[in-house]
């Protein structure tokens, strides 16, 4: 989330994504999104064309954005949350729009059943009906680990030559 | 040993293949990871401050090996 702008113009009280409001996204162009952002924004316009050139960079010039960020962008989630959702439908979250922005059907709706699925879970805690669950996620280098071989290895070594020079003199 | 880095209410799918705790609560997540994360923290500079050291005296020892091995072909 910290590569990202955080989303203020989407502060809202917590409503469920329709299916026509996630086709509405889904189809809308990327430009029509950015130009959204940027009115909302008001003051902060560099912020968005700071993202918006990160974006461009990050597909190699191309025009097309991914189904993760146009997802992100539509629901107000971050990007995070709505790759979760992508991967929970089965999708690949960095797939190129389609040329025409035309989704087939049956990606939609793996989409609207993964979207329902996090909303329900998301009012069931809004609502204090679920306490959520809590995981810490660990650090995924071990560090420290190959130096202390070496230093054993080098000890070794000192010792080695030690005694070739004892048996020299 | 395992060092913290994140807390979530939910797993995301993305996190799944990474090495995690499960907690009943996200309060009881919370308590845990806070009680325990400064502390990993300090240990994990100390360590890495230990090593740096290890490391130059490594270094010294190599360089000093090296030139008794000098010395003695030479004599």
């Amino acid at each position: 989330m910290s590569r990202h702008r955080y989303p203020v113009e989407s502060c809202r009280v917590f409503e469920r994504t329709t299916t026509t409001k996630l086709q509405t996204a889904l189809t809308s162009s990327k430009e029509d999104d950015n130009d959204e952002a940027v009115k909302a924004n008001g003051n902060g316009t560099d912020v968005s064309n700071v993202e918006k050139e990160k974006q461009g960079s990050k597909k190699g010039g191309k025009s097309y954005a991914t189904l993760k960020i146009i997802l992100g962008e539509a629901l107000g989630y971050g990007p995070a949350l709505s790759e979760h959702m992508i991967l929970d439908a089965g999708l690949i979250p960095n797939e190129k729009v389609p040329k025409d922005k035309v989704w087939d059907d049956a990606t939609v709706q793996a989409l609207v059943q993964a979207v329902a699925k996090f909303e329900d879970w998301m009012q069931d805690i809004i609502s204090g009906e679920i306490v959520p669950e809590g995981y810490i996620l660990m650090q995924n280098k071990i560090l420290g680990k190959d130096s202390s071989v070496s230093q054993s290895e080098s000890l070794k070594q000192v010792i080695f030559y030690f005694s070739i020079i004892k048996v020299a003199s | 040993m395992q060092i913290y880095d994140e807390f979530c209410p939910i797993l995301l799918n993305q996190f799944k293949s990474r090495d995690h705790t499960k907690f009943e609560t996200f309060d009881l997540a919370l308590d845990e990871y806070y009680s325990k994360i400064e502390s990993q923290r300090s240990e994990q500079q100390h360590k890495a401050k230990e090593n740096s050291a290890l490391q130059k005296l490594n270094k010294i020892r190599n360089d000093q090996v090296g030139t008794h091995v000098q010395t003695t072909t030479l004599v």
